[in-house]
């Protein structure tokens, strides 16, 4: 080897090391800064204690990387986060969905993660998720835990009311029609005055996601067109959805009121015995609403019922982490290696996905669960329905869905009226 | 009255030392006020005026001129806040001034000890959380499980849905806000009635007036600077009412209870449009100099310092 080849070489290999160090070495000290939602279940009550637990296993790999970690809730951490990035003291990475995370990509925020991917990876990602991870072909957000949200019923509640027969859990998939589900909301009115059927709740866009797939759902409607380029809700099913909403309510098999309550409020209801049935309902939020059971009860996913012949469309829940690009490259990279130990670590990976109540997002792996409730829920995984919350205008169509909801529960606009309005202002969200 | 507080100062000066050295030394003691007041009050302000001529997204500004203001102009829910924001301020402020002034006579009589203890009562919302009494309220009103329904079904009637009837929802709201708005305009009141000359009342007493006309022709008008203080914070705090809308109803049922404040909140926080969200801010803050100035004008004549 000439001189020449072997100053050649040195330089390649100095070129690659430096390229590389980011990924690997990570021989100069860092500090990024973690957001997190509370999306793991919470040691022995202590809000951040399991994400500490996190870092500390992370900085046994990867001592020179300094991770803070700051929790915020799910009620007003997505105002502290618009207000930190248009001031530009955001953190450098947080554990969302992509309904927001792909609203900060399309406003300049999101540090793209293509080069985290290997071709095998892609290939072993269901094509609907890697989509939702997606802006302009990029993939700007890691896809973690996945989980349907579905419908859940108190089986105790009717099975003490003798009315277990209504409830389709012994069909397959449980698979149900939108009659059976009228029939058992009165028969459990009937029997358990006490108790609500059911919440639709109405009061902010808290677990919209809920209402909408259920509008959807029971009559046969749709969300969007074909292309996504507008929105559907005033043509058939769902204004057949907000007659028998207004008649529900009326008549009291769907609970008064509704229109003041958040999602939050329906979950504790149902979770406190108080609701035979809750609307909104995953394996994640079962886990980290767990604390908040009161009564003893024997709980069943149920997926939404539909007109008879039709298979339910599921909406997702998709767990996506991103990185914010502040313009540090060595922030960029030490936060993709702490993306990869929470999603690939090969012992803390699956033990965070258990943490979480979802299910991996890759096809490979296989449920860490084992209860037949959560086993059920991974099997729902095929009725998943179209993503639509990447759409441009997501978050500000949100903030239109909940206000007609609440005319047409108040009977202060038919169904149609309201669905009109909501598909007018819907649309220009997403010409905006 | 302003020469002779002027006169003091001059003869004070000590001698040698100029009028332009003295406000310079003034105004070196109040450059840390006003560099706090520039940089959290003047700035921001200036920079929200600015705002309010772009549309942001994200990183990206876009000079949109006067658009906020006409999409604003056009948009039925910016007219529906402004209504409920005027109506909650009609509502608000004759009834903090007429409860605590009854609250302050009453208790104003009473042994000092029981003065102290029932001042100390009524204070006592305005020290504690807005959130945490908002949320006892929020239960006070709950539909199903709320003490309110409760009563009145004891009574016979029917269960209402305090915050979620269109009907109700701002009467409940201001409610609340009355609730948090008459702690401090009690104390003021107290503190005013002590600061009176007990001898005009005993005058007219003698000479055979009235309590009405006592009330009327001597207490109010030496109450008179505490009463315009008390109006106008209580309507530029009526004005920004926010916290109580956003826990108890998110601004609804259908637009309901929506105000000025939460949709500045709404359109910057949640949907993230900070250009709209400074031109409602500008709006709203030239609304409230422009009757602040109006109320000063209208109580200013009765005030005597």
């Amino acid at each position: 080897m000439s001189r020449r080849t072997r100053v050649l070489a040195a330089a390649l290999v100095l070129c690659l090391a430096a390229g590389m160090a980011p990924l690997f070495g990570q021989s100069k000290p860092v500090e990024i800064t973690w957001w997190n939602y509370p999306n793991f279940t919470t040691l022995d009550g202590e809000l951040g204690k399991y994400e500490k637990e996190l870092v500390a296993a992370f900085n046994k790999k990867y001592p020179n990387i300094k991770v803070n970690v700051e929790m915020i809730s799910f009620n007003g951490g997505p105002e502290k986060v618009t207000v930190a990035l248009t001031s530009n003291s955001g953190p450098d990475l947080i554990f969302d969905y992509p309904g927001r995370i792909t609203e900060y990509a399309r406003q300049g925020y999101m540090a793209k993660l293509d080069d985290m991917f290997k071709p095998a990876d892609l290939k072993d990602l269901n094509p609907t998720i890697l989509e939702a991870c997606k802006l302009d072909g990029k993939i700007v957000q890691y896809p973690f835990n996945v989980a349907n949200f579905m419908m859940a019923v108190n089986k105790t509640m009717f099975e003490e009311a003798g009315l277990a027969n209504l409830l389709p859990l012994n069909k397959p998939d449980r698979l149900w029609t939108t009659d059976e589900f009228t029939k058992a909301l009165k028969a459990i009115q009937a029997k358990r005055p006490d108790a609500v059927p059911v919440i639709v709740y109405a009061k902010s866009n808290q677990g919209d996601q809920g209402t909408r797939i259920m509008a959807i759902n029971l009559f046969g409607g749709e969300y969007m067109n074909a292309d996504m380029s507008s929105y559907m809700q005033n043509k058939g099913g769902t204004v057949e959805f907000m007659k028998w909403l207004q008649n529900g309510v009326k008549e009291g098999w769907i609970a008064k009121g509704g229109e003041a309550m958040t999602s939050g409020d329906a979950i504790d209801s149902f979770l406190q015995g108080k609701a035979a049935f809750t609307i909104i309902y995953s394996n994640v939020l079962r886990n980290t609403n767990k604390d908040k059971k009161t009564v003893k009860f024997e709980e069943a996913f149920l997926p939404w019922p539909t007109p008879a012949g039709q298979k339910p469309r599921l909406d997702s829940f998709i767990g996506t982490i991103g990185v914010f690009d502040n313009g540090n490259k060595d922030k960029i990279a030490a936060s993709k290696l702490l993306v990869d130990f929470i999603v690939n670590d090969p012992v803390w990976g699956t033990k965070n996905l258990a943490s979480t109540g979802g299910f991996s997002a890759r096809l490979s792996a296989k449920s860490p669960y084992a209860d037949p409730e959560a086993t059920f829920a991974s099997t729902m995984v095929k009725y998943t329905g179209r993503y639509y919350n990447t759409v441009k205008g997501f978050v500000k169509m949100r903030t239109l869905w909940f206000p007609e909801l609440q005319r047409v529960m108040l009977g202060m606009a038919t169904g149609q009226e309201a669905m009109d309005s909501f598909v007018t202002k819907a649309n220009a969200t997403l010409k905006e | 009255m302003s020469d002779a507080l002027a006169r003091p100062a001059r003869a004070s000066r000590p001698r040698g030392v100029s009028h332009a050295k003295e406000s310079f030394a003034a105004y070196v003691f109040l450059l840390p006020a006003l560099c706090f007041f520039s940089v959290f009050v003047v700035y921001p302000m200036l920079r929200g005026m600015y705002l309010s001529f772009f549309k942001l997204a994200g990183r990206r500004m876009t000079f949109v001129g006067l658009k906020n203001y006409v999409d604003l102009a056009n948009d039925p829910v910016f007219w529906r806040s402004l209504g409920n924001t005027l109506l909650l301020v009609v509502g608000n402020v004759p009834i903090v001034i007429v409860f605590s002034l009854f609250v302050a006579a009453t208790i104003f009589r009473k042994r000092p000890f029981t003065r102290s203890l029932l001042r100390g009562v009524f204070y006592l919302p305005a020290v504690s959380s807005v959130v945490s009494i908002t949320v006892v309220w929020s239960w006070i009103y709950h539909p199903r499980y709320g003490v309110l329904n409760y009563l009145i079904s004891r009574a016979g009637a029917e269960p209402v849905a305090w915050l979620g009837d269109p009907r109700f929802a701002l009467a409940a709201v201001l409610v609340v806000m009355t609730t948090l708005s008459v702690g401090q305009p009690i104390i003021l009141y107290v503190a005013s009635l002590g600061n009176s000359p007990e001898s005009y009342v005993e005058a007219a007493e003698i000479d055979g007036a009235s309590p009405w006309q006592r009330f009327r022709h001597i207490v109010w008008p030496l109450l008179m600077p505490t009463t315009l203080y008390i109006v106008i914070i209580t309507t530029i705090n009526s004005f920004q009412v926010f916290a109580i809308i956003q826990l108890l109803t998110s601004g609804g049922p259908a637009y309901a209870t929506t105000t000025l404040m939460y949709q500045i909140y709404e359109r910057a926080f949640q949907i993230g449009d900070f250009g709209q969200s400074s031109a409602l801010g500008v709006i709203l803050a030239v609304i409230i100099v422009a009757i602040s100035v109006v109320q000063y004008r209208y109580f200013k004549s009765d005030v005597e310092y």
